[in-house]
């Protein structure tokens, strides 16, 4: 009797421990969401989103983004610039500590952008860096990069990830993706592989000692799933909700949903070199039939706002203004018809079934896309949507095999970043140009464009390009800018997002926290 | 015994070459460039070539086949977009795919069993009427679905377990409580078919011969249900949960997926997405080879309750 | 007279469906959806009036032994009964979608393309792009089933055609097919159907090829165990001695005694795809939308669980009835048609 008294106790206890309510968590424990697995977390190879927002937690550059995307001091204290744009010299702080103890020194990062420079190591940076002609180490804290032709926006570059010499050399690149030493504000204390990454507050970092003591990055690939967590009190801030989820915290007042304009560009683009997109009369026609205008405020929600311009909404807002009046609007009727002549004239062939190609890992671009084959279907051109894993499709672009396909863009703030890679001809260094799209006039804008460094001047040229590729050629269609937005818990304080894909916890303008 | 246990593990190896081949076989019509999904949209034509050298994508396919097989069977294979070894990613995720497994498999028999039991001793009672409505309908729900529901019941509405992810080894507290909702989820369709297989396996048994003699010769009722029908009834649902099993491990790759469990089965499907060739390969390979284990373990199962079965 | 009535009944509703349509909306010809619903409505009320007026047309089959003793017995229980009654619903609605549903099930109003909750003009309410969630249901009936009997057809000709040859021929045959379909088995068969489908690339064509070959091995173990037991009996031996063919043999003789226990089995498993597709449809590898299916509605409905839990109730249900009629009919099918009995 006694015996089954004890058990029954115990075994209550411990239904209780079981099922007790989810404990309070610690002020100095922050839990975030992330949308998909770390993979790798090498600053040199962080070409995944994901990869991309963890490292730069552990890593810090020469220079960081500072508010509105201006470029500030990071590592290097300050820095000039020779006046044909050709050298670049950074001054380092002295002091400056890996994780592991050592001093950042010049070498180091000689070392980091010789490591992306080299082809064989195959890093995806490499594009933004390869004008460097040499690298020069003067001293322990100066440094100076030598360019092989002006290139603007080549300080944006100076913000990769430094790694210690002495540590990569030693461990080789494929244990630095796993056990990452940085000078970044917070270091790498657990990795539990597909589930969850522990980081620490590194307590000697040269600028801010984070108020996170222990930062728990969880992947939560199923943005349903993540909603849930963020409901149950299981993290304390997620990146990776769907409209639908986000309306239900926006008027809840235990979360705090902030968002902030232009992380990237949603767009539609069509293939010049494939029957029947390259001609500018069935573009149109697709555009006409499409309400653009009136589906995107309503898929998009606060995830987007109606975009006109490739560029995001912080880069040059006048033009958008022009470009906006003169895109092409909705008119069913007219659309119907030119795919009547279309398809009389043999453009449109008899069993043609337009496909319309999207990544599956954007829902708000497959319901777009949705939208708009129910839209072509009523005005007489037979579609369909084709909604696949993106690195396919990607291929599949890159083979000419897609007439007309969405897309979202993300890079750093500079125009020349957003527009030559897409609209230089193929051949001619537009390694993004998927379109097939080749204008001798475009190609001269852009090239002229990125030499320079007066500012008024890139404006005017890139405008030139930007009315040429949407108003006059219609090569890509742009549909929203995504917005980025954080939902969190009401506790959380000074986490604003950027601009940028990157999550600033410690920046030099905020520091955040838990009350 | 010995002998057939020897016997069986051989069989893995056709398995593996068997399943190697076809899992090959698929991939080469996948559509696609590793390399190139890998590289997104920072690609370049150098990145794409030095990847390419480094797979050996550039090699006719009977090579990179054995090359394949070669390297995953010494350890050495490297997946493309965690750029480790597949064998150190896998082993990495195991032990969670197996405490997920067999603690839906224990659920499983611990509740299936004794509610078709009960179900079949009181034919026809409120509770036989009840247990086995609900069994019909537990094999017809989506088993992701399920999953949804008790997330959204159990830790949005009553916020008593945790909704997701991984919460250290089994052991943990922490560990058990976010492995119960997942397992719980992936254990209904085992719980709904096997309660339904007992009743009927404990309804046939009960009514042969032998048992009524036993009745009538005044042996407990206790001890003819418990000591006799049972046992027999137990060879057909062992059967049951064997291929049952084949299910089970289906299901867990959507249930992985609903609770963000860092397992094999959700490796595996990222690893078909990014079209990692290497991962692909391997993660599926050591899915197939574990179900050819379990499926083992339940056969030696079946011939220990079995000693009819003879085993040569 | 009881059954007169609701049959009448039937008929006039039948008639109002088909008058509305038809004399009203001028539906009849103009695409394959209708000709399929036209066909169907003929069908549906020349056999009402058969049924009203010349009953005696179906006494043939009450009187042939077998036929009344399989209804006896599936009469038995309740399950076979509600399992035949939901799944004619189901099925008149999969054939009447365009007769019968209230909207379109892809139209959608881009002035207004926001979810509302279940109200008299929306039984089920409408989904996030302001389309009607019953049309929409009803619309995914025809998926659902197609999809279902065409994967398992292919699982069913792939899986028999594999045991028969593994029964019948014996030997190393068997033993070569049979291992060749347990390895084929021992991978996970969404993991199958996933690496399928991203090879093939998506479309309904492709989910049912994926969905057709995974699980051959129930199939296949069936047929050959049946071929094995009736291989030895005498009237194949006396055939084969006669000089029968092997392909005569296995259609005239081992077939048609198989066909009860595979009927069983084919129904059970198009309950399993149905749930497989839907899987796959929660991995995104789906029907593609703007189609109206279950699986695809109930993943989409996920997003909006809190807000619009009927966007993902309905499809669900509607999955979940389905998949319990054909479970519950498998069962009443296995008791009635039991192989012993017509043995």
């Amino acid at each position: 009797m006694k015996n089954k008294f004890l058990i029954l106790l115990l075994l209550s206890l411990f239904l209780f421990s079981m099922f007790s309510a989810v404990q309070a968590q610690e002020t100095e424990r922050f839990v975030m969401g992330i949308e998909d697995e770390v993979s790798n977390l090498d600053p040199g190879e962080t070409t995944i989103s994901v990869n991309e927002r963890v490292a730069s937690l552990i890593f810090d550059g020469l220079v960081e983004y500072g508010e509105a995307n201006k470029i500030v001091p990071g590592i290097a204290e300050d820095w000039t610039i020779s006046e044909d744009g050709l050298e670049y010299t950074f001054n380092l702080r002295e002091g400056v500590m890996f994780h592991n103890g050592q001093e950042l020194t010049a070498a180091d990062v000689e070392y980091t952008y010789n490591r992306i420079l080299n082809p064989d190591y195959g890093s995806g940076l490499r594009a933004k860096i390869e004008s460097i002609e040499s690298i020069e180490v003067i001293d322990d804290y100066t440094i100076k990069f030598t360019l092989s032709e002006p290139y603007a926006p080549f300080i944006l570059a100076m913000t990769f990830g430094i790694v210690p010499e002495e540590y990569a050399e030693e461990v080789g690149d494929d244990e630095l993706g796993r056990n990452p030493i940085g000078a970044g504000p917070f270091k790498m204390e657990e990795w539990d592989a597909g589930n969850q990454i522990i980081l620490s507050a590194f307590e000697n970092h040269w600028n801010k000692v984070p108020n996170i003591k222990e930062l728990v990055i969880r992947s939560i690939p199923e943005s349903a799933t993540q909603a849930m967590e963020l409901r149950s009190g299981g993290i304390d801030f997620g990146v990776n909700l769907d409209v639908g989820q986000l309306e239900s915290f926006t008027d809840n007042p235990d979360y705090q949903v902030k968002s902030a304009a232009g992380a990237g560009i949603n767009f539609l683009g069509f293939n010049f070199e494939m029957e029947p997109t390259h001609e500018r009369k069935f573009r149109e026609a697709v555009l006409q039939a499409v309400p653009f205008d009136q589906i995107i405020p309503q898929i998009f929600g606060i995830l987007g706002e109606r975009a006109y311009s490739m560029l995001p909404p912080t880069i040059w807002p006048e033009e958008r203004e022009f470009l906006k009046e003169n895109a092409v609007g909705f008119d069913p009727q007219a659309a119907a018809q030119k795919f009547e002549e279309l398809k009389a004239d043999g453009v449109i062939p008899e069993d043609y079934v337009a496909q319309i190609y999207v990544s599956n890992s954007r829902p708000n671009q497959v319901k777009t896309a949705e939208a708009m084959v129910t839209a072509l279907n009523q005005s007489g051109l037979k579609a369909e949507v084709n909604s696949m894993e993106f690195g396919t499709m990607w291929d599949m672009l890159g083979r000419g095999e897609i007439g007309m396909f969405f897309l979202r863009f993300v890079s750093d703030p500079d125009p020349d970043y957003w527009l030559y890679r897409f609209f230089k001809s193929p051949d001619e260094g537009g390694s993004l140009n998927r379109a097939f799209y080749s204008d001798e006039e475009v190609d001269q804008w852009l090239e002229e464009a990125r030499a320079i460094s007066d500012q008024a001047k890139r404006e005017e040229l890139y405008n030139k390009v930007l009315r040429k590729v949407l108003i006059e050629d219609l090569v890509f269609h742009p549909l929203a800018h995504s917005t980025q937005i954080y939902v969190m818990q009401d506790n959380v304080r000074e986490l604003e997002p950027g601009n940028s894909l990157l999550i600033p916890l410690v920046t030099p303008t905020a520091n955040v926290y838990k009350e | 015994m010995f002998a057939y246990i020897i016997k069986r593990l051989l069989w893995l190896i056709p398995v593996v070459i068997g399943v190697s081949l076809i899992l090959f076989g698929i991939m080469q019509l996948v559509p696609g460039n590793p390399a190139a999904i890998m590289l997104g949209t920072n690609i370049t034509p150098e990145a794409v070539a030095a990847l390419n050298e480094k797979f050996g994508f550039n090699e006719p396919f009977y090579v990179r086949y054995f090359l394949m097989l070669k390297n995953f069977l010494t350890g050495e294979l490297d997946s493309i977009y965690y750029g480790d070894k597949v064998i150190n990613i896998i082993g990495r995720r195991m032990t969670a795919t197996i405490e997920l497994g067999s603690l839906s498999l224990i659920i499983a028999v611990l509740i299936a069993i004794p509610t078709g039991v009960i179900a079949a001793v009181k034919k026809n009672s409120l509770f036989d009427l009840f247990s086995m409505f609900i069994a019909t309908i537990g094999i017809s729900v989506p088993a992701f679905f399920t999953g949804i529901i008790f997330i959204y019941l159990f830790s949005v509405y009553f916020q008593i377990l945790p909704s997701s992810g991984y919460g250290g080894r089994f052991w943990t507290l922490s560990g058990l409580r976010h492995l119960i909702l997942p397992a719980f989820s992936l254990s209904t369709v085992m719980i709904a078919s096997t309660s339904r297989l007992t009743r009927s396996s404990m309804l046939d048994i009960m009514k042969e011969d032998y048992l009524v003699t036993a009745r009538s010769k005044g042996v407990a009722e206790k001890i003819i249900i418990l000591k006799h029908a049972f046992r027999n009834a137990l060879i057909p649902i062992i059967t049951n949960i064997g291929n049952q099993l084949a299910m089970m491990f289906g299901g867990a790759i959507l249930i992985e997926s609903v609770f963000a469990w860092p397992g094999v089965g959700r490796l595996a499907v990222k690893a078909v997405e990014f079209r990692d060739q290497p991962l692909v390969f391997g993660s599926i390979l050591i899915l197939s080879m574990l179900y050819v284990v379990v499926n083992l373990m339940v056969d030696i199962i079946y011939v220990f309750i079995n000693p009819r079965i003879s085993y040569k | 007279m009881k059954n007169k009535i609701i049959l009448f009944i039937l008929l006039l509703i039948q008639i109002y469906v088909n008058y509305q349509n038809w004399i009203i909306e001028g539906r009849v010809w103009s695409s394959l959806e209708y000709k399929f619903a036209t066909v169907f409505s003929i069908i549906v009320i020349i056999s009402l009036l058969l049924l009203l007026f010349k009953n005696s047309i179906f006494l043939k089959f009450k009187e042939n032994d077998l036929y009344a003793k399989t209804l006896k017995e599936f009469n038995k229980g309740y399950g076979g009964k509600i399992a035949v009654f939901i799944l004619a619903f189901i099925f008149y609605a999969a054939f009447m979608a365009p007769f019968i549903a209230p909207y379109s099930p892809t139209e959608i109003d881009y002035s207004n393309m926001t979810y509302a909750a279940p109200s008299w003009n929306h039984w089920f309410g409408t989904d996030d792009f302001g389309r009607d969630m019953f049309s929409r249901v009803i619309y995914g009936a025809r998926i659902a089933l197609g999809v279902g009997f065409a994967a398992v057809l292919v699982n069913a000709s792939l899986g028999v055609t594999l045991g028969l040859m593994a029964g019948y021929y014996g030997g190393k045959a068997d033993m070569i097919i049979m291992r060749v379909v347990e390895i084929w088995n021992s991978i996970p068969f969404i993991l199958l159907a996933l690496a399928i489908i991203s090879a093939l690339g998506k479309g309904i064509f492709n989910i049912i090829i994926a969905v057709g070959v995974t699980g051959l091995i129930n199939f296949s173990r069936l047929t050959r165990s049946i071929v094995l037991q009736i291989k030895e009996k005498e009237y194949v031996a006396a055939a084969k001695a006669l000089g029968a063919g092997d392909l005569r043999i296995l259609y005239y003789h081992i077939l048609p005694n198989s066909i009860s226990s595979l009927i069983v089995l084919a129904t059970l498993r198009i309950g399993i795809s149905i749930l497989v597709v839907a899987g796959l449809s929660f991995l995104g590898l789906g029907i593609q939308p703007p189609t109206a299916a279950w699986g695809t509605m109930l993943n989409r409905g996920q997003e909006y669980l809190i807000q619009a839990p009927w966007m993902s109730i309905f499809p669900g249900l509607a999955i979940i009835i389905t998949v319990l009629s054909f479970n519950l009919l498998g069962d009443a099918l296995r008791d009635a048609l039991d192989p012993r009995q017509l043995d």
